[in-house]
């Protein structure tokens, strides 16, 4: 019977063993299989074109050359489809030089060279990558050659420049789950326990007509009637109000959002608004006090009187500070990517490397803005009083600061489908404007509005999985994946601006949420050293020490700040992580499982075995309890 | 909100002084350190503050400062449970320091804001008012006399800089420690003292061509700094060698430290003085290397410090994509002196200005640069090995860049030394056989008349950062932990141990001569308790891999679990060697800075879940085996079991910051009892690795 079970026990694990290993290995640090259905092995990426459903070959190059940086030129073959744009080496040696680039990625594409340039390879195209890489092709210099393709990429990556309509909507892929049902906001207010004495939820921007950024159901101060409500839209940017964010379960403290107040050069007032942010501090009976963050230096924020907007004085808001997070605007946050990429790709010059990092100010910002977050939730948790977060419009800095800070305070948006909510919630619903900041399919490289505010935040997310391995239920394959998925266009989540225009053009049954792609291989993105809540079971431990952590304070310092290189750095081959620790937990889980199984067979058998000898009462009946 | 409960912890001593200046003084008088055998008290301050590190009011703890002739002990007046690190050290306390880790003393002026460095031999001023200790592991300890009585502060500050900075070698403790020590040293740990020892690893790796001479142990050495044995080509004769060693410099011929049975192998050797002669005597001995190689192939000569004192042989062309040469020993110290800089901030307004320019400043130190070039050098000689070319080492006098970058390259390709035995076997090879200066790269006083002043650099520490560097690309391949390395670092400013005592094992032998009783470092439990050793041992090593025993040879194949390829290929590391792939080492540099240590941080959660994870599966073992044998008893009981592996919370420095939470301990204790011995979780893998 041993030797039975212990080859058994070789068999199955080879299998397992496999399978960890072969999801782990093109995980966790290297780009997530962006154009593979799930399931596919990833080597199938290399080598011929995959098409998704949807998915059309709009035009061929042939005897191409890509300029790989790493792996030298290579020639083959360069497809486009209506989605990705897609190279297959020649030489079956040169497999690893395959590209598949979603064309969503593509920021802009430029012709290098004229027929008369001189040197090889010295014609062609080049593609620059919203994703922190640059893709240069070399054609013949013969008729025209790379006309047709050149034609075909910029109408393809840029549709809507082109009266075409983004490929979300040609996609129709069917997932076991609709990810659009993900975020339900009733549920989730439900889930904080709203409606209560303090805090009533509202259907008054149902049409969009009070402000239309804003999702159409909101949680106000009970004490708030509508028609305060609508006085107080008056005299806030864009009628975008202090409304709720996240309640403390406890304390009752809460963390609200909103715009700058209209104030102007001439320091307007209006009695409404005073009084309605005197409700959301009633709405708290543990303070006396609430804490007004404005998330942008106090310079800028003076500035902005010019422009009719400004902040709260004291004076007029009673038992109201106010706090400036000194974090800056969308223009610094993009010129600040930009000269980390140029450091980060293609090559990593050694000599620059850090004192790029701190030339690319990228790493202040972050430090800038998990401190706005700490100050939060300091606030709320540790002196139990309520935290208004603004900056000018209060759909950047505000949505970084509310969803980091709820990240830090409540451990359900740590879990796989509450950080979908989140982001739901506080970005989409609340108006990040997606379209604007990453352009989607529009060729205006340059415009001013294009800011990496979101990529910026899953940074300080992924900070936070540094600092607390433990405390997330996914790893950074997910951060990448969505990432990855924000330039894509393959899915619906992150078109459009607001709740209103996905509304309007019907985004729910027209496109895939990028959640159902998601939550169809969870098992991809799980981190299998979670220890959270849910993980932990109904047994109260010993100590309040043991406990999983609640709150989670992060360390906001440039010592424990690192570049987040398998983001950043990830298509130089050479900085990729060896061996990730993951692949190595999943194994020890697989085989732990399959210990478990193997006891609970042996116990099962064992126990029956006992009862047909009738010698002793089974008393390791059920296999459960092992 | 933890950060506020350390803070109460401690009371503000301007309070404390006025409550206590008149009843306590007389207990205080009556504190006494925990001396050892043979310790003795030479100094001591009473009514001292030892000062809270970088907080944001004055705070501290009172109590009484002495300094021994080993060490440098503050003992507090009323101790706490939160007085202990999570790592419990059985002859240091919390708060002392070794005498040899004392690294820089600095007076202050009552606080930490102004301060002016204390010399060696220079003159002390009348009054002392505080006095900062700033340890060579970066460890910074603020003391105030200013409720002292008088003159207290000065003479305990005396009685330091004269017994920290000793003129003479045998004035340190080691030759007065009275303990009588009994060796348990594991028995596969390779001393390489004996010519037994050498020729045990080249049996290990089944290098033929290669003899054993032990001229060097005769009146004949020419390699003083050296042991009595050497491995040379079989075909060089003893003359050959004694005529050659007079072109190197210290007499370092190249000699044999590794080797594939496929013929290829390492070798390190000094550099060539400009004699006229030197280049022929080189040629003539490559020539001889070349003759041990079964395919006779070229040796390849990797210039560490640059081709700088060496013509270009014609054997070994300079490659042309070496890695950028390794620097002078005084700028590597510079480095290191200012990466202690960066790591050792007084006051707390100082660290969050460093924080602003944390990039610039690590930048301008050039330290993690160092460390990628290593790296790069050893990636270099490892590669050539793999393609069976023997490679030679060469710099300087041959015992420093040459043993950092040889043990990297061994531990790259030899999974044996990535065990905790291997890994201290290749530090006897390479390090203490092979005659690495300790006394005078840590600041030592020199054994015996010394001439110049020796040149003091960081040289080991340079081999540690590198060694967690390779710990961190791959977090499964090395038996040891990043707190195994912290501890050795840790460990060689303890002048208890010999093993980091002396410059070479000739110094050794003498000082043995004279009745001292050498206590190797090694012998772990001479300073930790089996919980705190346990924290050395990784839990992800060789998950499903046998661990590779002294004992067996490099050419069987190890027996994989997965993958059948051949295990020289499978075996070897590839690390990323560029500036960018590398990171600072935090736990060893910045564990004493509180603002970072925050609960519930860290990469030792991985440690710890991997931990209970193996324990689980040792007991679901267990119980399998017992289940099958049909033993009743076993099964009966204990069905949640598994539910007693509590995942203690720590905090980001653990087992290097103070112990805040009670319970940690007890919950170390249940999970890592089965761990202890890595070896044991074979057995659960015993099932697996059965071939059907």
């Amino acid at each position: 019977m041993d030797k039975h079970n212990s080859s058994e026990l070789l068999n199955s694990d080879f299998s397992l063993s496999k399978n960890a290993s072969s999801d782990s290995l093109d995980s966790d640090s290297k780009s997530s299989s962006l154009n593979s259905k799930h399931g596919q092995d990833s080597s199938h990426v290399l080598g011929d074109i995959q098409l998704l459903d949807g998915e059309k070959v709009m035009g061929v190059a042939r005897d191409v050359t890509y300029l790989c940086p790493y792996s030298g030129p290579s020639r083959g073959v360069l497809k486009v489809t209506n989605y990705q744009l897609h190279f297959r080496p020649t030489e079956a040696t040169a497999l690893q030089t395959t590209l598949s680039v979603p064309l969503g990625v593509v920021s802009r594409i430029e012709k290098v060279g004229g027929a008369s340039s001189k040197g090889e390879n010295s014609y062609g195209i080049e593609v620059f990558c919203k994703d922190m890489r640059n893709l240069r092709f070399a054609h013949k210099q013969e008729n025209h050659s790379r006309r047709g393709i050149f034609e075909k990429l910029q109408q393809l990556a840029f549709p809507l420049s082109h009266r075409l309509p983004l490929f979300a909507f040609s996609y129709s892929e069917s997932f076991p789950e609709d990810g659009w049902h993900v975020y339900e906001p009733i549920t989730e207010l439900r889930r904080m326990g709203v409606n209560n004495d303090m805090w009533r939820i509202t259907r008054i921007n149902d049409k969009y007509e009070i402000c239309d950024s804003y999702p159409s159901v909101w949680a106000v101060p009970a004490a708030a009637n509508d028609d305060l409500l609508r006085s107080v839209a008056a005299f806030r940017s864009r009628g975008r109000i202090p409304v709720l964010a996240w309640i403390h379960p406890s304390s009752q403290a809460t963390i609200t959002r909103c715009s700058q107040p209209l104030v102007g050069v001439s320091g307007k007032r209006s009695r409404e608004d005073e009084r309605y942010i005197q409700l959301i501090m009633d709405a708290n009976a543990q303070a006396h006090k609430l804490f007004i963050m404005d998330a942008r230096p106090s310079a800028n924020a003076i500035a902005n009187k010019a422009k009719g907007g400004g902040y709260e004085s004291e004076d007029a808001y009673q038992n109201a500070e106010l706090v400036f997070l000194d974090i800056h605007n969308i223009h610094v946050m993009r010129e600040s990517l930009r000269k980390l990429k140029e450091l980060c790709f293609p090559q990593i010059d050694q000599t620059r490397w850090f004192s790029g990092i701190e030339a690319s100010c990228w790493l202040k910002h972050i430090k800038c803005i998990l401190a706005g977050a700490v100050r939060i939730v300091d606030k709320v948790e540790n002196h139990k009083t309520s935290v208004l977060v603004h900056c000018s419009d209060g759909w950047d800095r505000t949505a970084q600061l509310t969803a980091l800070a709820m990240l830090m305070l409540d451990p359900y948006y740590r879990t796989l489908r509450g950080f979908e909510v989140l982001i739901e919630k506080e970005w989409l619903s609340f108006g990040h404007k997606f379209q604007l900041r990453i352009g989607h399919g529009d060729e205006r490289h340059s415009d001013a509005d294009r800011s990496p505010v979101f990529v910026q935040w899953v940074d300080c997310v992924w900070q936070l999985q540094q600092q607390f391995p433990t405390a997330f239920e996914f790893t950074e394959r997910l951060l990448i994946t969505i990432v990855d998925h924000l330039y894509s266009c393959r899915f619906g989540t992150f078109l459009f601006n607001t709740e209103r225009e996905r509304v309007k053009e019907e985004v729910k049954s027209k496109t895939v949420s990028l959640w159902s792609y998601i939550n169809s291989r969870q098992d991809l993105y799980l981190n299998p050293l979670y220890w959270g809540p849910s993980s932990f079971g109904a047994t109260t431990p010993p100590s309040p020490y043991s406990r999983p952590q609640i709150v989670l304070v992060p360390v906001a310092s440039l010592r424990i700040i690192k570049l987040w290189k398998a983001l950043y750095c990830r298509w130089n081959p050479t900085m990729r992580q060896q061996d990730p620790i993951y692949q190595r937990t999943r194994e020890l889980v697989a085989l732990r499982a399959q210990l478990e199984a193997a006891a609970a067979a042996a116990a099962g058998e064992y126990a029956q075995r006992h009862h047909r000898m009738a010698l002793t009462p089974p008393r390791v009946a059920s296999p459960h309890h092992v | 909100m933890n950060e506020k409960k350390v803070f109460h912890n401690f009371k503000s001593y301007i309070n404390e002084a006025l409550l206590n200046n008149g009843d306590k003084n007389g207990s205080i008088q009556e504190l006494k350190p925990k001396l050892l055998n043979g310790e003795l008290v030479v100094g001591a301050a009473h009514s001292v503050v030892l000062l809270t590190p970088l907080s944001e009011r004055d705070s501290g703890r009172f109590g009484s400062l002495f300094v021994t002739n080993y060490k440098l002990s503050f003992v507090p007046l009323e101790t706490s449970q939160y007085d202990e690190y999570g790592q419990k050290n059985h002859l240091l306390g919390t708060f002392d320091v070794p005498l040899t880790g004392v690294g820089a003393l600095w007076l202050t002026d009552g606080g930490p804001q102004r301060r002016r460095r204390l010399l060696p031999y220079a003159d002390m001023p009348g009054k002392v008012k505080g006095l900062q200790v700033i340890c060579k592991n970066m460890k910074v300890m603020t003391f105030s006399f200013a409720n002292s009585p008088i003159g207290n502060g000065r003479k305990v500050a005396m009685a330091l800089i004269h017994h920290a900075f000793p003129k003479r070698h045998d004035l340190l403790f080691a030759f007065e420690y009275r303990e009588p020590y009994y060796p348990t040293l594991p028995s596969d740990l390779n001393m390489f003292q004996r010519p037994g020892d050498w020729k045990r690893e080249l049996e290990r790796c089944e290098c033929p061509h290669w003899r054993i001479t032990c001229i060097n142990g005769t009146s004949d050495a020419f390699m003083l700094t050296a042991g009595e044995t050497l491995i040379v080509p079989s075909s060089v004769l003893d003359y050959n060698l004694m005529e050659s060693a007079r072109h190197f410099r210290s007499g370092r011929v190249p000699i044999w430290v590794w080797g594939r049975p496929e013929g290829a192998a390492l070798l390190r050797s000094g550099e060539l003085l400009p004699t006229e002669q030197s280049a022929t005597a080189e040629s003539v001995l490559l020539e001889q290397v070349r003759r041990s190689h079964p395919k006779l192939s070229p040796p390849r000569v990797l210039y560490l410090c640059g081709a700088g004192g060496a013509a270009p042989s014609p054997h070994a062309p300079h490659a042309p994509h070496a890695p950028p040469a390794l620097p002078a020993l005084h700028s590597l110290l510079a480095s290191h002196k200012k990466l202690a800089d960066l790591c050792t901030p007084t006051t707390l307004p100082n660290f969050w200005l460093q924080d602003s320019q944390y990039y610039s400043i690590l930048d301008s130190s050039r330290w993690l640069r160092y460390v990628a070039n290593c790296l790069a050098f050893a990636d270099d000689a490892a590669s050539h090995l793999m393609s069976n070319i023997t490679v030679v080492l060469q710099e300087g006098d041959g015992v420093d860049y040459c043993a950092v970058v040889s043990c990297l390259t061994q531990l790259l390709i030899d999974p044996y030394f990535r065990t905790i035995s291997g890994f201290q076997s290749l530090i006897q090879k390479e390090w203490i056989a092979l005659g690495h200066p300790f006394c005078d790269r840590l600041g030592l006083p020199r054994p015996g008349p010394g001439k110049e002043a020796p040149a003091q650099a960081p040289v080991f520490l340079l081999f540690l950062d590198c060694t967690w560097q390779l710990l961190q690309q791959f977090p499964a391949a090395f038996q040891f932990t990043d707190t195994y390395l912290v501890t050795l670092w840790d460990c060689v400013h303890n002048h208890l141990f010999d093993t980091f005592l002396f410059n070479c094992p000739r110094d050794r032998d003498l000082a043995v001569s004279k009745n001292f009783t050498p206590r190797p470092v090694w012998d772990w439990g001479e300073q930790f308790s089996e919980q705190d050793k346990a924290l050395f041992y990784n839990p992800l090593y060789m998950i499903n891999k046998p661990i590779p025993m002294t004992a067996q040879r490099l050419s069987m194949p190890a027996v994989s679990w997965r993958n059948s390829r051949p295990a020289d290929d499978t075996e070897r590391l590839r690390p990323c060697c560029s500036v960018g792939g590398v990171e600072l080492w935090a736990l060893c540099y910045e564990r004493w800075l509180p603002p970072l240590d925050t609960p519930h941080a860290g990469r030792l959660h991985f440690h710890l879940h991997h931990c209970r994870l193996r324990a689980q599966i040792q007991q679901l073992t267990d119980k399998l085996s017992s289940l099958s044998i049909m033993n009743n008893r076993h099964s009966n009981g204990d069905e949640d079991a598994t539910e007693s592996f509590r995942i203690p919370a720590v905090s980001r420095f653990y087992p290097f910051s103070l112990n805040r939470y009670d319970n940690v301990t007890r919950n170390l204790d249940s999970m890592q009892v089965s761990l202890i011995d890595a070896s044991q979780l074979l057995d659960s893998q015993s099932l697996l690795n059965a071939p059907d």
